[in-house]
């Protein structure tokens, strides 16, 4: 499947979702509900167009050869997302600081940085700099939970 | 007249205004630089501050603000590909592929100079044509602003990505986006999925964080992976190399080079003010037509989005340029052009002036004092930002594990502090992983979000137009200006389509 | 991993230092949070400002503003409702506009006793304008015009849903067929009346609408609330002319519900003594603002009073398109 067919159909699923679902039972009365239904019809054009040309150089497509990131490479990096998840829930739930340099030790050895010096400064460091800079002198909220 | 302007010079000539505008100058270009934080929420946090201080010196200091947070907010897109304000979007195009050439300190000095003269531009527009713009920007009405919305998105959509199709994705994309929230007419709530915290729509900060700053995080992380990846590979297999390294460093921007980029540096100037005629359509629009246009007039198109400093060029002196004529309808209605606008009004209203038709006649020498600040600012935005980029210039030095830590945890930070609230930080989370994706799908990011700025209000002005004429649509003909917008639609939709055919030799 | 260790009992430290309790005599001992649910950009925001720095010198603690905008004031409301009742968290600007928008936001209603109230510091009046080259200059004859012309005359609102509703009423009782036309702003709706796209356009008193008109660009057609127009005095308001519906906008500020007492009449005091800074108070006058004081059971009453009406108002223009 090339890039083009990959796209129309993720496009196409997402309208089906809009036009069936999102847009009759999340949006009361017909004006408010006109502009995105004008709007999901509007992108089935570019989305057609896509499956067409997918269709068209499906042969040619698997020739062409392009350099792919490897699974495995794609898995790493996008495991930032899972530990940002429980990064953000522990915030509510502990307190910026604490959490903040706990996850800052995570991401550095999660990047690779290996000097021990670094890994125990940069964690305690840079919370503070940030709390003095945006809490303190500049006077915003900032996350509060059962600790610091 | 005259002595009005050298009552409102002297009001300005004293060394306390003099500072507090240099310091305004001096937070607001540190608080653009770091993602998250923008002119704007410098705005707000020393509005308070300025309570304190006279008149004349707390305008100063919110000018020196917007003034300086522009500019800031160019660096870090120049150095990280991270725009540090949503404005400078467009700049990381062409700025960062300088800095991957090793020539980052010549791009931050493209871009320093290039937003002074395009905001000393506009400051002159503001000083010396402020009330016939106040009289055009007042016949820009629902049908005005519905054509000059639907030119902006169709010329943006066909010219900034490399295929029509995926742009013209881009743009609805961005447009169902702004559909979440409030219905604009009745208030009701659309597509939030009984989420009470999405009743007003994403946020803007969240949504670019996450789309510009921490999606590219996880897009250079792989990049980083991918280069260790190969690199064990190619110990077992000897003979492949990696990408190239960075060639020699080049941070002197020599004044042929700076000449080069003047008639860029005008015309985008021109497009940007008059983008700023009309409230709410904000720098970033000014400086993405800008940058087409200029990729449409140079001798190098070719060179665009791989590092051309005509491309920095255009980009910053067009969204810098909106800035003098946003204010003008400011000075003269009272009406703010944007939120940075907004709030200076707040400034100004707490200082227990009023801004509005009667402003010239009750506190002219105060209007005057404020026009000699506006330009004012521009020499010292000149003169730190010198300062500033010869020191952070080399924080690309920093090792990648600790750099994309800092951004993470700016990322976050950036995202809570607008609104106190931990769902935006999921929100920019979520709309990381949409950027991400859809960078796989070689769709343009900046499209999407300048689609979403501009969603509510086209749908807001299209259904105001409609309203008002009752629901008839040749309104949107009939108007003369809406009429020109329409055709001028046409007429560069052709020209692009057009150019993009000929074959390049 | 020792380090690992090591490093976490050391937060665990300073987080024990930073954490202290708090009595309510000595009150305040920390920042006290006002938070602002409308933009930055608004009359709530520049008046709570212009109020709270004065109370801050009263207090002796800073105070930290926050705008938390969002469903006509709901999400910031909520976050309040939410907050600890402790005295340091509190609500200010517009409040009756945000306690009556979950009935035109069929979202889930306040109730007054989940808030302590302070005090509110002024009412503001809807005012409708209309620009001079009309060809009627009063509201008898904008009524007249009205009806000759059925389906033509467009109406604005500068934001306010319940002014719009309000006009609705006047509607449905004149038997007029208006356009009605939702402005985010009173902003907005300024640069709507004043550029003529609209041929009448409400918004409140302070808004550039409001200014032009004081400087005679804009006529003043009424009043779309129930007292007087600060620089009007001439324009009746809807509740003279007989109409049964109006608006009731009061700017005010309130905390959670369960604060204690003594924390609350020291609020409510400071707010008392800033109110009687006459420089402050002059200030806020040549802006448009209408300053006055009503103590914290005055002010529960007229947001009581406020919420009662909107349903029937609601009942009232359900048929009117």
């Amino acid at each position: 499947m090339n890039e083009d067919l990959k796209l129309g159909t993720i496009l196409l699923v997402f309208c089906c979702f809009l036009w069936f679902y999102a847009i009759p039972y999340h949006i009361k009365g017909f004006l408010p509900a006109l502009f995105p239904r004008s709007l999901t019809l509007a992108m089935l054009i570019p989305c057609i167009i896509l499956l067409l040309s997918g269709f068209a150089s499906r042969k040619s497509a698997q020739t062409r050869p392009e350099q792919k990131t490897p699974k495995a490479v794609k898995l790493r990096a996008l495991s930032i997302v899972p530990i940002m998840a429980v990064y953000i829930c522990f915030i509510d739930i502990i307190g910026f600081y604490v959490t903040t340099a706990l996850f800052i030790f995570i991401f550095l050895l999660f990047f690779g940085a290996r000097k021990p010096v670094a890994l125990i400064i940069f964690p305690i460091a840079l919370p503070i700099v940030v709390y003095l800079i945006i809490g303190k002198t500049l006077h915003f909220p900032f996350p509060q939970g059962i600790l610091f | 007249m005259l002595e009005q302007i050298l009552s409102g010079m002297f009001m300005v000539l004293s060394p306390e205004n003099l500072i507090w505008a240099a310091a305004g100058v001096t937070f607001g270009m540190i608080l653009g630089s770091i993602p998250g934080l923008t002119d704007n929420m410098g705005i707000v946090l020393f509005l308070p501050f300025t309570f304190y201080l006279g008149p004349v010196a707390g305008i100063a200091m919110l000018m020196g603000l917007t003034k300086g947070g522009n500019f800031g907010g160019s660096i870090p897109a120049i150095l990280f590909n991270i725009p540090g304000t949503p404005q400078a979007m467009v700049t990381t195009l062409d700025g960062y592929p300088l800095t991957q050439q090793g020539k980052g300190g010549k791009a931050l000095k493209q871009a320093l100079f290039s937003s002074v003269v395009a905001d000393a531009g506009s400051d002159l527009i503001l000083i010396f044509l402020a009330a016939p713009v106040a009289m055009v920007a007042l016949k820009i009405g629902p049908p005005e602003y519905t054509s000059i919305i639907f030119f902006s998105l169709i010329v943006i959509s066909v010219a900034a990505s490399e295929f029509p199709v995926r742009g013209v994705i881009a743009v609805i994309l961005g447009l169902l986006l702004g559909t979440v929230g409030m219905d604009p007419e009745f208030g009701s709530t659309r597509l939030i999925f009984n989420t009470i915290d999405l009743a007003d729509g994403f946020h803007i900060m969240p949504m670019v964080i996450g789309m510009l700053a921490f999606s590219e995080v996880l897009l250079q992380f792989e990049k980083e992976l991918l280069k260790r990846w190969h690199k064990k590979m190619s110990e077992k297999k000897p003979g492949k190399e990696g990408p190239p390294e960075p060639s020699i460093a080049d941070h002197h921007l020599s004044w042929a080079e700076f000449k080069k980029t003047l008639p860029t540096i005008f015309r985008s100037t021109g497009i940007g003010a008059s983008i700023g005629i009309i409230p709410g359509i904000g720098t970033t629009v000014g400086s993405y037509l800008s940058y087409i246009m200029a990729k449409q007039r140079s001798r190098h198109p070719e060179k665009f989005g791989k590092g051309s400093l005509e491309g920095v060029a255009a980009a910053e002196a067009g969204n810098n340029a909106v800035n003098g004529p946003n204010l003008i309808p400011l000075v003269t209605l009272g009406i703010p052009g944007n939120l940075a606008a907004a709030l200076i009004l707040g400034g100004f209203m707490i200082k227990g002036l009023i801004p509005g038709p009667t402003f010239m006649q009750t506190n002219g020498d105060m209007l005057y004092a404020l026009f000699i600040i506006l330009l004012l600012s521009n020499i010292f935005t000149l003169l730190i930002g010198s300062f500033y980029i010869k020191h952070v210039k080399n924080v690309t030095a920093i090792p990648k594990p600790y750099l994309f830590t800092g951004i993470i945890v700016f990322s976050v930070i950036g995202s809570y502090v607008n609104y106190a609230s931990v769902f935006d930080v999921f929100v920019m989370l979520g709309f990381a992983i949409l950027g991400y994706v859809l960078t796989k799908f070689k769709i343009n990011l900046p499209t999407v979000i300048v689609a979403f700025f501009l969603g509510p209000m086209l749908e807001t002005k299209l259904r105001q137009a409609l309203k008002i004429s009752g629901n008839d649509a040749t309104v949107f003909f009939t108007e003369p200006i809406s009429l020109g917008f329409l055709v001028l639609t046409a007429v560069a939709v052709f020209f692009l389509v057009r150019r993009r055919n000929i074959p390049k030799g | 991993m020792k380090k690992v260790f090591l490093v976490c009992t050391l937060f665990f430290l300073m987080a024990g230092f930073c954490a202290t309790t708090y009595a309510a005599d000595d009150y305040p001992t920390k920042p006290i949070t006002i938070i602002v649910p409308w933009g930055a950009g608004g009359m709530s925001n520049v008046s709570t400002r212009m109020l709270g720095e004065q109370m801050k010198k009263i207090l002796g603690k800073p105070i930290v503003f926050i705008n938390k905008p969002g469903a006509s004031g709901i999400i910031g409301l909520k976050t309040v409702r939410n907050a600890k009742p402790d005295g340091y968290t509190l609500a200010s600007g517009a409040l009756t506009l945000g306690f009556t928008a979950p009935y035109f936001l069929d979202a889930e209603p306040f109730d007054v006793d989940n808030f302590t109230f302070i005090g509110s510091y002024m009412p503001q009046e809807r005012v409708l304008f209309t620009t001079p080259d009309k060809p009627y200059q009063n509201w008898e004859e904008f009524l007249d015009y009205s009806k000759e012309h059925p389906g033509e005359v467009s109406v604005g609102s500068g934001g306010a849903q319940w002014a719009l509703e309000v006009m609705k009423s006047i509607a449905k009782k004149e038997g007029i067929d208006w356009k009605y036309v939702m402005f985010k702003s009173g902003g907005a709706g300024s640069s709507a009346i004043l550029g003529g796209h609209v041929d009448a356009c409400e918004t409140g008193t302070g808004t550039p609408a409001y200014q032009s008109a004081r400087a005679g660009k804009l006529k003043v057609l009424v009043d779309l609330g129930a007292e007087e127009v600060p620089f009007f005095p001439n324009v009746k308001n809807v509740k003279e002319l007989g109409y049964p519906f109006s608006t009731l906008v009061e700017y005010g500020m309130a905390m959670p519900a369960g604060v204690p007492e003594n924390i609350r009449a020291k609020l409510e005091n400071a707010l008392k003594t800033v109110m009687q800074d006459e420089e402050l108070m002059k200030k806020m006058g040549e802006t448009g603002f209408t300053p006055r004081f009503v103590d914290g059971a005055g002010f529960k009453k007229i947001v009581g009073k406020a919420i009662d009406k909107t349903p029937a108002l609601q009942e009232f223009v359900k048929d009117v398109k």
